[in-house]
């Protein structure tokens, strides 16, 4: 089975949990952050990310800013207020689902 | 870093694939610097060119199309949201009460006065309101120097096509009613149905007029390399 579908469903609490922790950042350092962060093991195209980032910007979890760097323009994006609350939510229904898997996977050490 | 030029290069390139939006275009020219000066930096012989087509191959088959497409959505739904906002912030007792009683207050007035002046006032009314939105929708994509997506996109609530569309519905409606009260000028002279619809095509109007106004000021604020 192809992984990228399997992690698919959670880059939105994995891309909730590092705006959290890192306040503030734009699409490209997402994509680079992750990478590190999974050891090469979860790369996110530009195709999945932005749609997703335009969407959680329009729902009012995140919200951009534009700053000038260099001789371009940046936008960042950072967590609402909700998106504060939601990113709890998110992270919560993630372990769930994790916990989940894990009683599929490993019945017997459930 | 990239040079000014290389910059300009990528909005080229970003014209040449269908991305005429300049909000579109500045997120995706960053994201492609960006991973052109790390591939650059990782193998100093690949040029700048070589660089940018390795990078837009990794964006599929579809290039930048789902990108454009996610964020039209997107804007459309904020638009929705921004537009409802307005709306229901006239929804308050003291704003309804006040309504209430201008709308009790225009009926006495009907009642009391000369038609004919009223139907006057009226279609002057309407065609001063017309002008000055429309002239405003005009001033303000004059104004504008790339186009912007989120203030200028095919059906969504606060486009300039939208706006002409929803001044046309007012003004026949205007027409309408003076026609109904011209027709029942000798019984109730006055359908209170077409003053309510009319009082709620006007308030939609003027939510459409401020959630217009705030989306130009954020987007004024957000790209003023657009608009000067």
């Amino acid at each position: 089975m192809n992984k990228t579908s399997l992690y698919k469903g959670c880059l939105e609490p994995i891309i909730m949990q590092l705006l959290k922790d890192n306040n503030r950042m734009y699409g490209y350092e997402i994509t680079q952050r992750v990478k590190e962060l999974t050891k090469g093991e979860l790369q996110i195209t530009e195709g999945a990310l932005y749609p997703l980032l335009h969407r959680l910007e329009a729902d009012g979890i995140l919200e951009g800013e534009m700053e000038n760097v260099g001789n371009r323009v940046r936008k960042y994006y950072s967590l609402t207020k909700a998106g504060k609350k939601e990113v709890l939510y998110s992270m919560n229904e993630m372990k769930t689902f994790l916990q989940t898997m894990n009683l599929i996977v490993n019945p017997k050490t459930a | 870093m990239l040079s000014k030029a290389q910059i300009d290069y990528l909005f080229k390139f970003c014209r040449k694939h269908s991305v005429s939006y300049y909000d579109v275009q500045v997120e995706l020219v960053d994201h492609l610097a960006n991973a052109i000066e790390s591939k650059m930096l990782v193998n100093p012989g690949i040029g700048f060119e070589q660089a940018l087509e390795n990078i837009y191959k990794s964006f599929g088959n579809k290039g930048f199309a789902d990108i454009v497409k996610s964020k039209m959505n997107t804007i459309k739904t904020s638009q929705r949201r921004l537009m409802w906002d307005m709306f229901l912030s006239f929804l308050r007792l003291p704003l309804l009460l006040s309504a209430i009683s201008c709308l009790i207050a225009e009926m006495i007035i009907f009642r009391f006065a000369g038609m004919h002046n009223l139907i006057l006032a009226f279609i002057c009314f309407s065609i001063i309101t017309i002008s000055i939105l429309t002239a405003k929708v005009f001033w303000n994509k004059r104004k504008q120097l790339q186009p912007l997506l989120a203030n200028d996109f095919g059906n969504a609530p606060l486009s300039n096509y939208y706006y002409l569309g929803m001044h046309t519905l007012f003004f026949l409606l205007n027409v309408v009613t003076v026609f109904f009260s011209m027709r029942s000028i000798t019984a109730d002279y006055y359908s209170i149905f077409w003053l309510i619809l009319l009082h709620a095509l006007l308030l939609y109007e003027i939510c459409f007029q401020m959630a217009a106004d705030n989306n130009y000021k954020n987007l004024h604020k957000q790209y003023p390399a657009a608009f000067d």
